[in-house]
């Protein structure tokens, strides 16, 4: 009964649908059917664009849009309509983007993981017990490299939390790559002087509460 | 110092014969001369200790909450990091404050051990008040094991905790970290804020002192904040604000991961319309080509990262413009007045001029393959009719 809706007729209905708690699954499934081959077609060039992927990873993909498309994307595709007209233009092209953004994240995110040698499962399975060594060392340094950044992060929001002003300049100087003094003053409407001794207490500051931080994390209390 | 740390604790003593003092004043007072007697001597502790009666102690214990200790010490850590900090005036400030907060935590511990010699000379408490006892010395140890790997907080403080250390008893005084922990450490507070350099005689024979720095290093060498999903989304979409697009663009100059990114952007731009003419074409999808295809104004390249224009320089034979798209630069010299320009663009000295293309708007050099090999900035020479400008400009 869906085929003979136009895309935005079955949308208007997917919304409808979910307005009332009705199902949505036989008008959404008929849409996402439709925007199948066009998805698939985004995700392969982003995948030539990252140099990596496989039909594997096509379909989580999908999959992955269609879930975010109906989490966000119905809400996030009328407000940005209203809001500018243009933007979106139409529900299919709006979620040709999502499953844009969902494929960049993805390689984005695996970009370790996928640097590592040949995702064939054949070729997985002629693994040499060295090459299964390095794959495990090379996951463990990922996770602890993960890890390490997870923890800078949360010293960084504690000083955001406690000295606002020394992480402002942190911030600017290190984090959005300033560098520069002069500049970070300027910006911050502050002293040069003041700069320097605000980027200072930041680093003390950052230092201590990284170090408790580790020696609270599971890991710290392992070592 | 060390002598006015004597003083002090000598004039505890009087604190022992004041008739009206309350059984923990006179508890933490003893168990202060008790933990220093090998410095300080005894003289009075025991006959203060005799005359505190069994319910006043008692009472004493049930009202204790050690845990109150935690925010004391943990405000303390802050101010004696201000001692570091500061340098100024206010640095001694600081340093009383954060003393007293130790000062509290070591006066519990005196109190704690003149319990124990309370016992000894009055008998073991028992039932409720032997519980709260209990309680008492086991939230004691419970904030010492939270607090205690914090010590390097207090290294700034160490020329006082030093003195401290050595008054006391040599069986207290490993216990009382709020004083012995890191206090030789004083060497790694100038790795706190400077950059690393070669380790002193302490640092290389501390293990912790090493352990802190190297767990430390990811400060020295912080990890630059990366472009979220978020952020992507907002930029695709046009929502980031002047700012947000400067600071953006400054990161993806430096980061190849997120210039990456901004890059699959635009391809994925492409493919979508590619995927949407397609499908145009294709009979088997001509329903839903129809309903979904949108004005080509509208289509999604219509929101890619919009042109952005600097006007460097404009005079009245011509005008120089900087033009961004994503990751795409070029330097446009404009002729004005229908007057002919010649421009060069040198990105390094003794080097030749890029080679410009001529268009509808001038002169174009595309900065793009420069700006990708991470040169920021090149030199720009312009003549028209009798003007000429010589000068640097960033990219």
């Amino acid at each position: 009964m869906f085929e003979q809706l136009t895309d935005d007729e079955l949308f208007a209905e997917v919304v409808r649908r979910r307005a009332t708690g009705e199902p949505i699954g036989g008008p959404l499934g008929t849409l996402v059917q439709r925007w199948n081959r066009p998805a698939r077609y985004v995700i392969s060039k982003i995948q030539a664009s990252y140099g990596r992927g496989s039909p594997a990873d096509s379909d989580e993909l999908f999959q992955d849009a269609v879930g975010k498309f109906l989490d966000r994307g119905l809400d996030q595709f009328r407000g940005i309509s209203q809001q500018m007209p243009g933007r979106s233009a139409s529900p299919k092209t709006f979620f040709l983007r999502i499953v844009k953004h969902v494929a960049i994240d993805f390689y984005r995110r695996h970009r370790e993981e996928l640097a590592a040698p040949s995702s064939d499962p054949d070729d997985a399975m002629e693994e040499s017990p060295s090459e299964r060594s390095r794959a495990v060392e090379m996951g463990r340094r990922t996770e602890e490299r993960a890890d390490a950044q997870e923890l800078y992060w949360a010293a960084f929001a504690r000083l955001q939390q406690e000295h606002p002003k020394e992480a402002s300049a942190w911030e600017l100087y290190h984090h959005e790559d300033v560098e520069d003094h002069e500049e970070c003053a300027r910006r911050l409407n502050i002293t040069v002087v003041n700069s320097y001794k605000r980027v200072s207490r930041a680093q003390a500051y950052l230092k201590l509460y990284l170090l408790d931080l580790q020696r609270e994390s599971p890991r710290g209390e392992e070592a | 110092m060390k002598t006015d740390a004597m003083s002090r604790y000598a004039a505890r003593r009087s604190v022992l014969t004041a008739g009206s003092t309350s059984p923990g004043v006179v508890l933490e007072a003893a168990g202060d001369l008790l933990r220093r007697a090998t410095r300080l001597g005894t003289e009075g502790v025991e006959a203060a200790l005799r005359g505190l009666g069994r319910p006043g102690v008692e009472t004493w214990l049930q009202a204790q909450k050690p845990q109150a200790l935690q925010p004391v010490l943990l405000r303390a850590a802050e101010e004696a990091m201000e001692v570091a900090l500061d340098g100024g005036d206010e640095a001694e400030v600081w340093r009383a404050s954060a003393l007293e907060g130790l000062a509290a935590r070591d006066r519990a511990a005196s109190a704690a051990f003149a319990l124990a010699a309370w016992e000894a000379l009055h008998g073991s408490l028992d039932g409720e008040a032997a519980r709260n006892r209990d309680r008492y010395l086991e939230s004691l140890g419970s904030l010492d094991s939270s607090l205690r790997p914090r010590a390097r907080w207090f290294i700034p403080l160490n020329p006082q905790r030093r003195q401290e250390f050595e008054l006391l008893d040599s069986a207290e005084q490993d216990k009382a970290w709020w004083f012995a922990s890191r206090a030789g450490c004083d060497d790694l507070v100038a790795t706190w804020t400077g950059a690393p350099q070669s380790p002193t005689p302490h640092i290389q024979g501390c293990a912790e002192c090493r352990a802190d720095i190297a767990d430390a290093a990811p400060v020295d060498a912080p990890p630059r904040r990366h472009l979220t999903q978020d952020d992507l989304w907002r930029f695709d979409m046009g929502m980031m604000s002047s700012d947000e697009r400067e600071r953006m663009d400054a990161h993806t100059a430096r980061c190849g991961e997120c210039a990456q990114a901004v890059l699959a952007l635009g391809e994925g731009d492409d493919a979508i319309e590619e995927a949407l003419e397609m499908e145009e074409g294709d009979g088997t999808m001509a329903r839903s080509a129809r309903s979904s295809r949108e004005p080509v104004s509208q289509r999604p390249s219509a929101a890619r990262h919009p042109e952005h224009r600097e006007i460097l320089e404009e005079r009245r034979e011509f005008r120089v413009v900087l033009v961004r798209e994503r990751q795409r630069v070029k330097l446009l010299v404009q002729p004005l007045a229908g007057r002919t320009v010649t421009a060069a663009v040198f990105l390094s000295p003794g080097r030749p001029s890029l080679k410009p293309t001529s268009g509808p708007e001038g002169l174009a050099f595309d900065l793009s393959t420069a700006s990708s090999t991470g040169a920021r900035s090149a030199h720009l020479t312009v003549q028209a009719g009798g003007e000429t400008l010589e000068r640097d400009f960033a990219f």
